[in-house]
């Protein structure tokens, strides 16, 4: 998590209640903050909700945060919280068809920008991709949040035990049960087999 | 990884795989990999997970506008402002956000607590307020009240324990018949006056009644033998309904019930969740057909030893069906009358579990399939019964059956049987299967990947490339282009130029 663009002026400002500086901080942090939420989530949807809670969170909480410095990882930590007590019993597969809807900016993301693919790679691509955001979302919010944060982001042990408030050991703990659940329902594709059947 | 000498290297490996260890560290962890197949599959498994999660972490990130808006509407609550929506259609909490906060704790309780008690007391105190009013000023005089009442009757919750219970009954009643083979079951046509099923299911019946309704008075005399039986036939015959030509209407025996008009008229409504209750009781007993109710005596069966004590107790439960409720009766009518109405009708009689249909003209209706084989299990026929089949390798029902069945699910699965054919490597027999899975479900996501599928081979495999500009561009029509991501659109269309180009320099 970057979060450039963001100085101890700006903190200051947004805790004094100057909505302009807030205004100017959420343009800074939204995108950092969705890219992480959206690795957790998995769906566009759950990410917009949890994205518009940890803003509205970190304005209003801004005030009690003693050390500025500490921001990311708060802010982070909040973003963690909230994707943890997000409700998600609406599986994601139900909501994977929304994100088409998305105005899409980033074109080397689909792959336009790349090498021309055959339709059927283009097209196990986009399963395995399905595949696998299932397979995260189904793990639990602690155990999805720290593999993402240690294997995606790669972020530290320590840094990860900050952010979610616990020790290294549970850490290490929520990333080898995430590996055990993934490995078992990854398994094909960790070994190198192609879903190509999809059932309907 | 279980002795405990993997575990201490299994800490290290994820150090391992990040650089993170000295020299000394990593000859180590390299040495034990070399040498523990375990902990080489964890750091492989490990790696695989990680490259996984990495190569679909790219994040489809939204445009500017999605960004914009949400600053503006963040920003626009953090204000104060009412809830808003975003153009995702999400719903903006807004939390009333004081200008200036305090507190020291890092993240506190978001609910405001403040008088939660006073908010739920006062809403509590508006509603009895209102349901005072509501009855002073709003309810009519007694009469009108019952007759409305009695015209609006909903399901007591009583009832529906009644229906429960009935059905736990049918159940097992159900179950009980499903025992009983197809021979057993023809020879049993073959005998009117003497419905052993039916009978069953009522002594069924009467062993769950017995356990709920009190013990009758020892002075009463239980009935047996042959005329006994046929007095309670009788009897049954004229507190329940009169018989006509066998078919005994359900109003009827609404009119001959009054005390259990409601109960009627709940079954009545149930009927859609359970279609079978009410109807299955306009043609209970069509056995006594030809059995007029005057003549009843005439007809007492000659088995009588047998049939004397389930007569009795089908009059036992008619008789507590129009005093305590006909809801039990119902749910046993309705299991023996399935077979009754299928006598009376001519068809076959087959016990669901025993029956086996043999040629595609049985099945109309396919209920299951066996997903790792993708053949059909079940299915129904044109009656509704519901029937197994006999996987038959020559014939290929399974494939046949869901043919005959439009919608998606059979389009799915003959999609499979296609995918099948493919990876046997018998293109020609895929292409032709995954064109019919495309016509069972015409516009789904399973004809497009199956358009997708005969695209493929024929453009790869069968070398045609006719038929393979033909599946692109059915690919890219408005009904299934809906079904692939740009990327696939993109392919796809690069493909289809590709060979269009080609044909035409042709």
């Amino acid at each position: 998590m970057r979060f450039e663009g963001i100085h101890r002026e700006l903190l200051e400002a947004c805790r004094g209640g100057n909505f302009d500086a807030f205004e100017e901080l959420c343009v800074a942090v939204q995108r950092d903050l969705y890219g992480f939420i959206y690795s957790v989530m998995r769906n566009h949807d759950d990410t917009d909700e949890v994205l518009q809670e940890t803003l509205l969170r970190i304005h209003k909480h801004l005030p009690q945060l003693e050390d500025l410095d500490k921001f990311p990882g708060w802010a982070m930590r909040i973003a963690v919280n909230q994707c943890n007590s997000h409700h998600t019993h609406n599986n994601a597969k139900a909501l994977y068809s929304l994100d088409t809807e998305i105005e899409v900016q980033n074109e080397d993301v689909v792959g336009t920008g790349r090498a021309p693919e055959s339709p059927r790679d283009a097209m196990a691509r986009t399963e395995t991709k399905e595949h696998i955001n299932i397979a995260i979302s189904q793990l639990p919010p602690k155990q999805r949040a720290a593999i993402v944060m240690f294997e995606v982001e790669e972020r530290s042990i320590r840094e990860i035990a900050e952010i979610l408030e616990c020790s290294e050991g549970v850490v290490k703990f929520n990333i080898h049960e995430a590996r055990k659940k993934l490995r078992k329902s990854l398994g094909p594709l960790l070994r190198g087999e192609t879903g190509g059947a999809v059932r309907t | 990884m279980t002795s405990p000498h993997c575990q201490q290297f299994e800490e290290l490996l994820d150090d391992y795989r990040r650089g993170g260890l000295d020299t000394l560290q990593r000859k180590a962890v390299e040495a034990h990999l070399a040498a523990c197949v375990d902990c080489a599959q964890a750091l492989s498994d490990a790696e695989g997970i990680a490259r996984l999660l990495q190569d679909s972490a790219d994040v489809p990130m939204p445009g500017r506008e999605y960004f914009a808006t949400l600053t503006r509407r963040v920003v626009g609550a953090a204000e104060g402002a009412d809830p808003v929506r975003l153009t995702s259609g999400v719903r903006v909490i807004a939390p009333p956000v004081a200008s200036n906060p305090v507190g020291t704790a890092s993240q506190p309780k978001e609910r405001s607590s403040s008088a939660w008690w006073l908010q739920i007391a006062a809403a509590f105190a508006f509603g009895v307020v209102l349901t005072t009013i509501a009855t002073q000023t709003f309810i009519p005089d007694s009469s009108q009240f019952v007759g409305v009442s009695m015209t609006r009757s909903k399901p007591m919750p009583e009832r529906r324990t009644d229906f429960a219970e009935g059905r736990e009954i049918a159940a097992a009643v159900d179950k009980e018949l499903k025992k009983e083979s197809d021979t057993k079951l023809r020879d049993l046509a073959a005998v009117p006056a003497a419905p052993r099923a039916p009978e069953r299911a009522v002594a069924a019946a009467k062993a769950e009644m017995a356990q709920n309704r009190p013990q009758q008075p020892a002075s009463e005399p239980a009935p047996s033998g042959g005329m006994k039986a046929a007095e309670f036939k009788a009897d049954r015959n004229r507190s329940a309904a009169t018989a006509v030509g066998g078919a005994i209407l359900a109003d009827e025996v609404e009119a001959r019930v009054p005390a259990t008009r409601r109960e009627e008229s709940y079954f009545a409504d149930s009927a859609k969740a359970v279609p079978s209750v009410t109807r299955q009781l306009a043609v209970t007993e069509p056995a006594d057909k030809q059995v007029p109710v005057a003549s009843a005596s005439a007809v007492a069966p000659s088995d009588s030893a047998v049939t004397a004590d389930s007569d009795r107790v089908s009059g036992m439960a008619v008789e507590q069906a129009g005093t305590a409720g006909v809801s039990k009766l119902k749910q046993t009518a309705t299991v023996s009358s399935k077979m009754a109405e299928r006598q009376s009708l001519g068809r076959p009689v087959a016990a669901p579990s025993a029956a086996r249909a043999q040629t595609l003209d049985e099945i109309s209706t396919v209920n299951s399939f066996d997903s790792a084989s993708g053949r059909l299990k079940a299915g129904k026929d044109a009656n509704g019964t519901s029937v197994g089949l006999v996987f038959n390798e020559k014939e290929d029902l399974g494939y046949a059956a869901a043919a005959n069945k439009p919608g998606k699910s059979a389009a799915s699965e003959v999609y499979f049987r296609g995918e099948e054919a493919r990876f046997r490597g018998q293109y020609e027999g895929a292409v032709a299967l995954f064109q019919k899975a495309a016509e069972l479900a015409p516009g789904s996501e399973v004809a497009a990947r199956a358009n997708l599928r005969i695209a493929e081979i024929c453009d790869e495999k069968l070398k045609d490339p006719v038929r393979a500009r033909d599946a692109y561009e059915a690919c890219l029509t408005a009904n299934l282009k809906v079904h692939f991501d740009e990327a696939t659109l993109t392919a796809i269309r690069a493909r289809f130029e590709a060979i269009q180009t080609d044909l035409a320099n042709r």
